[in-house]
């Protein structure tokens, strides 16, 4: 290992470390965000989980009108639809809020030390509460329409946890880009979605499409997430290692990156925000 | 274990505000510019605010940190904190950091009290645990002299007043334990008998040896409490030694830039004919030279025409300030509106009778003066440059010191 690599190895492991030895500072923040989010709120919780439902409702209404024509095999559409719609809603959700976190918290970074990663990443901790919650309302659907939930469920957490790296390294780099500067998160707010419709969220993806549709696979590594929701919680199927092996090493990578980028540019937040 | 508790090496920091562009499509733009205009270096809108900046503090030392507005303190306990790097030179802390910049960090209006403490205290470094031991504790800080303010700590913080916000921050920082610990300017906040217990607090710093950085502009603290005092003058360390010595000089420093604002009678940049002063007379004073002249104990009157032309006659007084020129200390102010006088007419005459004033022999400097009673802002000044009050008839022996001598008093022995 070169000096530089041995460097670069360094920062990434005292930046975790940071990051972990902050943990309770992190769920604190986590758990803050969504409680201030509801207090004061009719509906409290429930906010969380209306979008999607609400999204899912409209696409099986046009489906069931035959205005689109999606065919969502043996699984009943909504069921089909809410599903691609948790890992989508925690996605855009995460990363819209992250962007924008440290220039929300611009007097607290101002003023007092922490490692500024806790940031963002409680963010993504209270888009991860609201997908639980949204967790449980696929259960609720899949009770009520008869689906039978396959033992392939057990690896579901892995695959969270893909796309929690995931969302972090994007986070760690468009919320620190937002800081500089700040039409990042209006990029953000728009691009997202439309990322949506190229997504197959909402619709199944065709094994027969276009090869450069496979190729903007490995770019966008929420199809192939997408797809492993989809396998693990409907259709009984291992996730697919061999379309996962490369998005895999991309977010982690991409989290190691943004991790020491993040990292080695934290003191010059206070004086840019 | 290290024999310092803070340590500065040669700190420079430059910052270049107003230079870099925060939009994206000005980007582009902007480095097009800066490779048209090569001569306009970087450098010419960036400045240093520290320049070469070096002290050491001793683990358990309290360090006071005096100066002007914009002299760089608040941007060295920054650095001190971690929050910036310096440009050049390093800084070292040793030992667990804590900073009394701000209390109330990351206070939810919404949540309760208690539940913005756990939140404050994590967000200043303290565990869960170990807020769940000291939260007692910390009610008792923030409720001293106040029993019911207990009652409130379940109610949302959005209830609270201003007030009682400083007590609950103030009562967590105060929790935080650290080995060094930075405070800029919030010594002592709330009402009276909060802000006594807020320098208690600061006395126990001492006695448990925590290593303390002091920024402020109250005088008296930093004298009170501080083993070594630096003067910090646009960016650079002027003095570095002890308290009296640096206060006194800072001190005098002032009293010196505050002698040249207000030349003439009237503020520069105050229309003319919105109020004035004229012919200010002082009564049972002799005027030597360019001196005013009184005898210590005798009583004066100042007499003066004023005339309000533009400004509201409801919102004006006026008063009579002393300085002492020796240090710049401000002796007294008295006011009209205290004492039931008002102006009802746009022009006249006010007379104001000293009886007593009590100062010492020494040399002063008189303001009359006509300010806003709201703002406080001056209308308009009369300065007497040099008044002094002498001692002729030998009155006072030689032992007496201080700002004035109390009337009015009489001493008895009971054999």
């Amino acid at each position: 290992m070169g000096r530089a690599e041995e460097k670069r190895s360094n920062s990434f492991f005292t930046a975790l470390t940071e990051v972990i030895h902050y943990r309770e500072l992190l769920i604190s923040l986590g758990t803050r965000e969504i409680k201030a989010r509801y207090k004061q709120t009719f509906f409290g919780i429930m906010w969380s989980v209306f979008p999607a439902l609400a999204t899912m409702l409209i696409f099986t209404f046009i489906n069931k009108l035959k205005i689109i024509d999606i065919e969502s095999g043996s699984i009943p559409y909504p069921v089909f639809a809410y599903c691609g719609l948790l890992p989508w809603t925690f996605f855009a959700n995460a990363l819209t809020g992250a962007t924008t976190s440290l220039v929300n918290y611009a007097d607290i970074i101002n003023k007092i030390y922490f490692p500024r990663e806790i940031i963002p990443f409680s963010i993504i901790v209270s888009k991860l509460i609201d997908l639980f919650i949204g967790f449980i309302i696929f259960a609720l659907l899949v009770l009520y329409y008869q689906v039978k939930l396959p033992v392939t469920v057990v690896v579901l957490p892995l695959i969270v946890l893909l796309q929690v790296i995931f969302i972090a390294g994007f986070s760690l780099l468009f919320s620190m880009a937002n800081l500089f500067y700040h039409d990042v998160s209006y990029i953000v707010t728009v691009t997202i979605p439309l990322l949506m419709f190229v997504t197959p969220v909402v619709y199944p993806i065709k094994v027969n499409s276009p090869q450069w549709y496979q190729t903007l696979t490995i770019l966008n590594p929420m199809i192939p997430i997408t797809d492993a929701y989809r396998d693990v919680l409907l259709f009984g199927r291992w996730p697919n290692l061999q379309a996962l092996s490369i998005p895999i090493c991309l977010c982690v990578i991409l989290f190691a990156l943004g991790l020491i980028l993040f990292h080695k540019t934290e003191h010059l937040f206070a004086e840019n925000i | 274990m290290a024999p310092y508790g803070v340590e500065a090496h040669k700190v420079w920091k430059r910052f270049h505000r107003g230079e870099r562009p925060t939009l994206l499509s000005d980007v582009i733009p902007y480095f097009f510019h800066r490779l048209k205009h090569k001569d306009t270096s970087a450098s010419s809108k960036a400045f240093w605010v520290l320049k070469d900046v070096s002290f050491q503090v001793k683990k358990g030392e309290f360090l006071g940190v005096v100066g002007h507005n914009g002299a760089g303190k608040t941007t060295l306990l920054k650095l001190l904190v971690g929050i910036m790097k310096p440009s050049r030179g390093s800084l070292k802390v040793n030992g667990r950091v804590s900073s009394l910049i701000i209390a109330g960090a990351g206070f939810h209006p919404l949540f309760t009290g208690r539940e913005n403490i756990y939140l404050n205290a994590s967000i200043m470094g303290m565990r869960k645990r170990e807020v769940d031991r000291k939260i007692d504790s910390i009610i008792e800080f923030a409720a001293y002299g106040l029993p019911e303010y207990k009652k409130f700590l379940d109610t949302p913080l959005k209830q609270y007043s201003s007030g009682m916000l400083v007590r609950l921050g103030f009562a967590i920082a105060a929790h935080v334990e650290p080995e060094v610990l930075l405070v800029d300017e919030i010594l002592a906040v709330g009402d009276i008998g909060f802000q006594q217990k807020c320098l208690d607090y600061m006395n126990s710093l001492k006695k448990k040896e925590t290593t303390v950085v002091m920024v402020s502009h109250n005088m008296i603290h930093i004298a009170n409490y501080s083993d070594r005092v630096i003067l910090l003058d646009e960016g650079a360390v002027v003095l570095d030694g002890e308290p009296a010595t640096v206060v006194g000089v800072f001190e005098r420093e002032m009293a010196k830039k505050m002698n040249w604002v207000g030349v003439g009678n009237v503020p520069a940049n105050l229309p003319k004919g919105w109020a004035a002063l004229q012919n200010v007379l002082f009564v049972a004073a002799q005027r030597i030279e360019n001196a005013l002249y009184f005898d210590y104990g005798s009583p004066f009157t100042v007499q003066f025409d004023y005339n309000c032309l533009l400004h509201p006659l409801d919102d004006v007084t006026f008063s009579l300030s002393a300085y002492r020129i020796a240090d710049g200390y401000k002796c007294f102010t008295v006011f009209s509106h205290m004492h039931e006088c008002f102006p009802r007419v746009k022009e006249g005459r006010i007379s104001l009778v000293v009886a007593s004033h009590n100062l010492l022999p020494g040399e002063y400097v008189l303001d009359v003066e006509i300010q806003s009673l709201r703002s406080g802002i001056v209308l308009a000044v009369h300065r007497e440059r040099k008044v002094i009050i002498g001692n002729t008839a030998n009155y006072l022996s030689p032992q007496v010191h201080g700002v004035y001598q109390p009337a009015h008093i009489s001493w008895s022995v009971h054999p």
